[in-house]
């Protein structure tokens, strides 16, 4: 009900037409009314069955009208709602920063647009229906009953005063629990993650028993966890009904009591025998309506969570940027409350290689990120050619920028169209061209359908190296002038890495690169070396500077030298 | 109703929780009966018009008692149904534990770790809304209706007969709703598909698409596939509305024929006042139970539904374990004829090599030559086609699960470590090891000097270390397990190769004190691995195409040259941003 906004008129139409709908659905009561009193009376002919199933029968048929008129104001909505909603959040997504699209928080927000939504889509509107004909029952009852008897009345209104106050008390219980549900649904998840992530091991060291174990207490504890939760309700449940129990005891003791005092008519008591069982039924249904809406209610928190995320900011303007060197000038970051980089100077001039290297976790892997407004610096500033890269606007900085990192996104689209996605009025030869450079052509012109082979997230016709190349032609042709490349990327298939390796080299062609480097042979011709480590830029200087000064940088050098990749020695024993 | 046995099969003390709670629910319908039978007796004594207020006392005093017990016994008849449900819910979260513990190794690795992780929390959760609420309240409403219908009955037939007159014309509009709006609601669920297919690509995809530049038009993609999926569900949802409205006032109505038949009795004689005013009171107690079961009608497709796509994994077949059960001191291992399908293709064909012990057998050969799988096979992530794989002369399958996984390592780059401390994630190679063991290991896998630098040394919890624990040392670790474990074969696959990872060197001296004096089999991506092995298979599309030494190779295998020279280059490479030679 939170975002519904401004289709709070809707609304409204819908309530009224709630209303009529309740005062309608009372026909058959006063109809009952007036058999019992003429019955009682005497007076009921032949002719009165005619007349009331013609009543009976009318009010029917208006009411189809209504309810239909009702369910089309109130579905309707509800699906325009959650298309609005959705397209919203779509919109809010573009211009959330790089850094929120990680692995984790990908099937995060799927899984509010995909799930939690469509459950509100489906079950809000039907728990809307409920609680507004709940309502508008129960008001036009306590009506009807002051009508007849202000005393009987005053029951009935007792009764929806307490009924309010414990149900309050049941969605305390309920709020109260949910957050320790929640809890165990993470530890859940992160015992089976362990679980299945860790299966081969478990099997290959025989620990099925232990680690079996261990995954079926977590399973109990979730499923006692959820047992208690059920059971913390079952007494304000209890409750919230029994105070409907005893509304329909005392009024029919009222009403019995008043009849034989000649206090009320007697067809007016019979009557309310039977009214008072159909008056509390809708209002009884809120309790089980509880458990949808604590579900509602979760992804609601979820989703309102995603809508308040922090957007990057833009500037409009786009600025004069003139040549593509990258400047990082006294740049310090932190990331929550660690310091991460500290003072970091440098220029990458245009069309130079700068080579990063040091230990993992040092911090080339940020300054890398930086340049795309991953985040934000927290002093200093960087720069493409002279300007802030905070005066611009993120597709104005983006467009001047290729990354090629191992984690490759394809689209469920064909390869051709994927490749085109670098430069959307590409044509075919150009993109032909591209592949070509990128050592994927042949492998593309091998497949099925070639360019024209979907190649999605589930299509293993491509192995990894092969997407690999598929991004790498992605991005020669949308030609940025500055390149950031992880050269780790080319490992992503051993059996294949010189093909990478030869597209990443047509890729950065002509380029500033800025490159997180791993190989000394690539390291000895880049135009500068950062040594990167503790937060610090602790070595600068081309390769023969470097090794000249006997620091860091020639250590490393001699480690990697010895090391180049597993190296099987011989085994025997004693030579 | 099969689905209900299948699925209820997995709860712990199933047969004491249903009984239970079909026993304590159904008391409550017919406690749920009573209070109207006494207002029937009231309305007797009214009409008699009796003024003595004790039987109206005593009339109330049982309405409330039987008020009270039927709530009692309608929430205690859920609490036992949701101990059912959740047991079964945990029931089938700890089949599936089970299930892949006797599953082959190969068929979990193609399910994939998040794919594993949505059965077992999300796909079992999404059973739990029909498990613990929609079948507990639906035969709590049915038990309801069974229960009133007896009494209206009881009371005059005829009525009861016309009172249940709604229920086939609701259904007969439900029925003519479901039939005119099947094409419609065909139409939905499609565009619903293409809606989650184009949400999930468009976030997925985000990234590159805002490297791209490409906001603009992805983002009207998204908008067009959610408009579309508005449209169609309208389109259906409207084609629905008359039918909803009509049955949506018919199936509670009940008194629509009871009231004037009613009436008409009474006239005729052939009704009592009071037992007409009974008459009526059950007929509006049932009507909205009426509109309750049409929630519950979709609850077994549901069911069926959710159930389906949980059992695609129960149905997997299970690995057979042999009889054998020592492990092995010392091993040869001899693959005899052995060809290997997966899905229909074959993967490996006639593939006959012997490695012993104390020598190292490499395998090589282009990506999908299947080095890879001659590995598994021989871990038995998978069974052979046909053929044999022995160990000293008995076949693998010869052998219990325990007794092969003893004797085999598996090592790849993939270094998985449980969140327990680092001694627990040693021992798990060899539980008796003393510490001193443990740690004389740790020395040779040249993981002791930085687990004695962390802050609780060996105490010290993986998850904790985090991020302190570089790949290169979870590496290590992961190598002095398998060390303790000393098991006489080992597998070396490099495949998921990062060369992120610092300190190779000590990588490299850790794994070569692994291998000492075993029999080693090296699936090999990169060809400076294994240049020194005894013997080398180059594969070639599943089959073996040349063996032999590195130098006999080079001088005889034209696929081994080509692999080598492609392999130099790799190493040799270098980026430049300018041409060479202008």
């Amino acid at each position: 009900m939170r975002f519904s906004g401004e289709y709070a008129a809707r609304l409204k139409v819908s309530f009224v037409l709630s209303f009529i709908d309740g005062i309608l659905s009372s026909v058959p009561i006063v109809l009952i009314w007036q058999v019992i009193d003429r019955a009682l009376k005497g007076t009921l002919v032949h002719k009165d069955v005619f007349l009331f199933s013609i009543l009976l029968i009318l009010s029917l048929l208006i009411r189809m009208v209504l309810r239909y008129w009702f369910v089309s104001l109130e579905s309707g909505t509800g699906y325009e709602l959650c298309e609005r909603e959705r397209i919203a959040l779509g919109d809010k997504l573009r211009r959330l920063p790089m850094r929120f699209f990680s692995e984790g928080n990908l099937g995060h927000v799927t899984s509010v647009i995909t799930v939690d939504l469509p459950f509100i889509e489906e079950m809000g509107m039907d728990a809307l229906d409920k609680v507004i004909g709940g309502f508008a029952t129960s008001l036009i009852g306590v009506a009807m009953l002051f009508m007849v008897d202000w005393r009987l009345a005053l029951i009935s209104v007792a009764v929806f005063v307490a009924a309010i106050l414990l149900l309050k008390a049941l969605e305390r219980v309920s709020k109260k629990q949910s957050p320790i549900r929640q809890r165990q649904q993470a530890e859940l998840v992160s015992a089976i993650l362990e679980y299945v992530q860790g299966i081969s091991v478990i099997k290959s060291f025989h620990m099925s028993g232990e680690r079996a174990n261990r995954i079926k207490a977590a399973i109990d504890s979730t499923k006692d966890h959820s047992i208690d939760f059920e059971v913390s309700l079952l007494k304000p449940t209890l409750s919230f009904k029994l105070c409907f129990a005893f509304g329909i005891t005392l009024t029919i003791l009222a009403a019995s009591l008043l009849a034989i005092g000649g206090n009320l008519n007697l067809s007016f008591a019979i009557a309310m025998f039977i009214f008072v069982f159909t008056i509390y039924t809708p209002a009884a249904g809120f309790a089980s309506l509880s458990s949808q809406l604590r579900i509602m209610e979760a992804g609601l928190d979820r989703y309102e969570a995603l809508d308040n995320l922090e957007e990057m900011e833009e500037s409009a303007q786009k600025a004069p940027v003139t040549d593509n060197d990258i400047t990082f000038q006294n740049v310090s970051f932190s990331y929550e409350d660690e310091n991460i980089l500290e003072r970091i100077s440098f220029i990458a001039k245009e069309g130079s290689v700068t080579a990063l290297v040091g230990p993992s976790g040092g911090g080339k892997t940020t300054i890398a990120n930086l340049i795309m407004r991953f985040w934000d610096v927290g002093e200093g500033s960087i720069s493409i050619g002279g300007v802030d890269i905070r005066q611009m606007n993120s597709g104005d900085l983006l467009s001047r920028i290729s990354a090629v990192f191992q984690d490759v996104h394809l689209f469920n689209d064909t390869i051709e169209n994927n490749i085109r996605f670098g430069k959307p009025d590409a044509t075919k030869e150009e993109i032909v061209e591209a592949s070509k450079k990128a050592k994927c052509h042949d492998f593309i012109m091998s497949l099925p359908e070639g360019y024209d082979t979907i190649a999605g997230e589930n299509g293993s016709l491509l192995s990894g190296g092969e997407r690999q190349r598929i991004s790498i032609a992605r991005a020669i042709l949308k030609d940025a002038p500055v390149i950031i490349l992880d050269e780790a990327t080319a490992s992503v298939d051993p059996d294949n890495e010189i093909d990478i390796q030869h597209a990443i080299g047509a890729l950065i062609q002509d380029k500033t690169l800025i490159m997180i480097a791993h190989r000394l042979s690539t390291i000895q011709y880049a135009d500068q070396i950062l040594v990167v480590e503790n937060k610090h830029i602790s070595e600068r200087g081309t390769h023969s500077e470097l090794l000249g000064r006997q620091g860091r940088y020639a250590s490393l050098w001699e480690k990697r030298q010895k090391a180049g990749g597993w190296q099987i020695k011989s085994i025997k024993p004693f030579c | 109703m099969e689905i209900f046995k299948k699925v209820y099969s997995f709860a712990e003390q199933r047969g004491k929780y249903m009984g239970r709670a079909i026993l304590l629910l159904s008391l409550g319908a017919v406690f749920g009966v009573v209070p109207y039978y006494e207002v029937y007796r009231i309305i007797l004594q009214l009409i008699s018009h009796s003024t003595e207020p004790g039987p109206y006392i005593g009339g109330a005093a049982i309405i409330l008692v039987s008020l009270l017990l039927k709530n009692l016994a309608t929430e205690y008849g859920l609490k036992a149904s949701h101990h059912l449900a959740y047991n079964t819910l945990a029931g089938m979260r700890k089949h599936a534990a089970d299930k892949l513990l006797k599953m082959p190794m190969g068929n979990i690795q193609q399910y994939g770790s998040g794919e594993l992780k949505k059965i077992f929390v999300e796909n079992i959760e999404a059973m739990e809304l029909v498990l613990a609420h929609g079948i507990p309240e639906g035969i709590g409403n049915i038990l309801g209706i069974i229960v009133t219908l007896l009494a209206m009955f009881f009371v005059d037939w005829r009525l009861a007969l016309l009172s249940l007159a709604v229920l086939p014309i609701g259904m007969l509009v439900i029925g003519i709703m479901g039939r005119n709006s099947s094409k419609k609601l065909a139409h939905y669920y499609q565009s619903s598909q293409n809606m989650n297919n184009s949400i999930v690509e468009y976030i997925r995809g985000m990234k590159v698409i805002k490297v791209f530049v490409r906001g603009d038009t992805s983002f009207a993609q998204y908008r067009k596939a959610i408009r579309e999926y508005k449209e169609f569900s309208l389109d259906w949802y409207k084609s629905c509305w008359k039918y909803m409205a009509v049955y949506g006032v018919i199936l509670p109505a009940t008194w629509l024929f009871v009231l004037p038949f009613g009436m008409l009795f009474y006239l005729e004689g052939s009704l009592g006042f009071a037992a007409l005013v009974l008459s009526l009171l059950f007929a509006l107690a049932v009507g909205p139970m009426f509109m309750k079961l049409v929630v519950f009608i979709p609850i077994l497709p549901t069911l069926t539904e959710k159930y389906k796509r949980i059992e695609v994994l129960y149905d997997q077949p299970d690995m057979k374990s042999g009889h054998i059960d020592e492990k092995l001191e010392y091993c040869t291992v001899a693959f005899e004829n052995v060809t290997f399908a997966y899905q229909e293709k074959e993967v490996l064909r006639n593939i006959n090599f012997v490695a012993r012990e104390g020598q190292v057998t490499a395998l090589v050969g282009e990506s999908g030559a299947g080095k890879s799988t001659v590995g598994r096979l021989l871990a038995r992530f998978w069974d052979v086609k046909s053929g044999s794989i022995k160990l000293n002369g008995i076949d693998i399958r010869e052998y219990s699960f325990d007794a092969l996984m003893d004797s085999v390592s598996y090592v790849t780059q993939d270094s998985f470590l449980f969140d327990t401390t680092i001694m627990e994630n040693l021992r798990h190679g060899n539980p008796k090891a003393t510490e001193e063991e443990v740690i004389a290991i740790a020395k040779k896998a040249r993981c002791h000097d930085f687990i004695a630098g962390l802050p609780s040394g060996y105490q010290t919890k993986v998850g904790e270390a985090g991020d302190r624990l570089s790949g290169g040392q979870r590496q290590r670790i992961t190598i002095a397990r398998a060390m303790l474990k000393n098991s006489p074969i080992v597998i070396l696959d490099e495949a998921t190769s990062s060369t992120d990872t610092e300190n190779e060197d000590l990588i490299q001296e850790a794994l070569n004190e692994l291998l000492l004096g075993k029999t080693v089999l090296v699936i090999a991506h990169r060809l400076s691995t294994i240049a020194h092995a005894d013997s080398i298979l180059v594969l070639k599309h599943g089959e073996i195409a040349a063996m032999g030494t590195h130098a006999e190779l080079l001088a005889a295998s034209k696929d081994y040259q080509h692999m080598w020279k492609r392999y130099e280059a790799t190493a040799d490479w270098k980026y430049q941003t300018q041409e060479i030679g202008g």
